[in-house]
């Protein structure tokens, strides 16, 4: 149907705004910022991934993209965790 | 019958989370870098970002990845709002002053090198009066003008009287 078809290019035209977006965050000056940026620039990237695979029926789309959500979500907690350190210590 | 109405209901998930994604990216582009703890306003607009997501992942079929991102995405968020309030909230509000004071020397004890120093420091502060609250210009300005931990010690047992009085 082409009303899904739409909505999805619809979808893959805001998520790179978003990206750009995220890209902007991250050049910002506070450690904190580049870190949440580039969190969101991963979760963006992984749904932009699966709105292509789905577009055009690429199976490993949907592999790359669960592995950057939770390969991004440990690196960003990791991170984190360094990052709180730095004071107490 | 069922079929229409699926992808009905796909679409729309997709349009509402596009809508939401472009909502808060507006709002991100909008918030100034100036403002005073701006990254929790960016953290509570990503929160949207994620939700979004969310409902784009069940818009495409994939409801197990929504179900893993719909878990872990408050535990980021908390994370990385923890690792800023407990590691970096204390850089940011240690800037150069506008204005360094002058060194009262009553007693002629300071060395004549630290009092040069001073006058230079003060200079320098005024050149960059714009850039007070740059973080990167402030460590370069300890790391040059400060030196070792033994003159910053002698400064800072200093009597210093601000220019206003």
């Amino acid at each position: 149907m082409e009303i899904l078809l739409i909505s999805q290019y619809v979808l893959m035209v805001s998520l790179v705004i978003f990206l750009l977006v995220a890209i902007k965050i991250t050049t910002n000056k506070t450690i904190a910022m580049g870190l949440i940026g580039s969190a969101t620039f991963s979760l963006g990237i992984a749904i932009l991934l699966l709105v292509y695979g789905n577009l055009h029926n690429i199976e490993f789309c949907k592999d790359i993209a669960l592995a950057l959500l939770i390969l991004g979500v440990v690196g960003t907690i990791a991170f984190s965790i360094v990052l709180r350190r730095e004071k107490h210590d | 019958m069922i079929n229409t109405i699926f992808e009905v209901f796909q679409s729309l998930c997709l349009i509402i989370s596009s809508v939401l994604i472009i909502m808060a990216s507006i709002g991100i582009l909008r918030l100034k870098n100036d403002m005073d703890k701006v990254i929790y306003a960016r953290l509570h607009f990503l929160g949207v970002v994620d939700i979004a997501g969310v409902l784009a992942m069940i818009g495409l079929n994939q409801p197990l990845l929504a179900g893993i991102y719909f878990i872990l995405a408050p535990i980021v968020g908390h994370a990385m709002a923890n690792a800023y309030y407990y590691g970096e909230d204390e850089v940011k509000d240690d800037f150069v002053p506008e204005k360094i004071p002058e060194i009262e020397d009553k007693d002629e004890k300071i060395d004549n090198n630290v009092k040069k120093e001073g006058t230079e420091n003060k200079k320098r502060s005024e050149n960059n009066s714009s850039k007070n609250n740059n973080i990167s210009l402030n460590s370069k300005f300890k790391e040059e003008h400060l030196g070792n931990q033994d003159e910053q010690y002698s400064i800072s047992k200093l009597n210093i009287i601000n220019e206003d009085k």
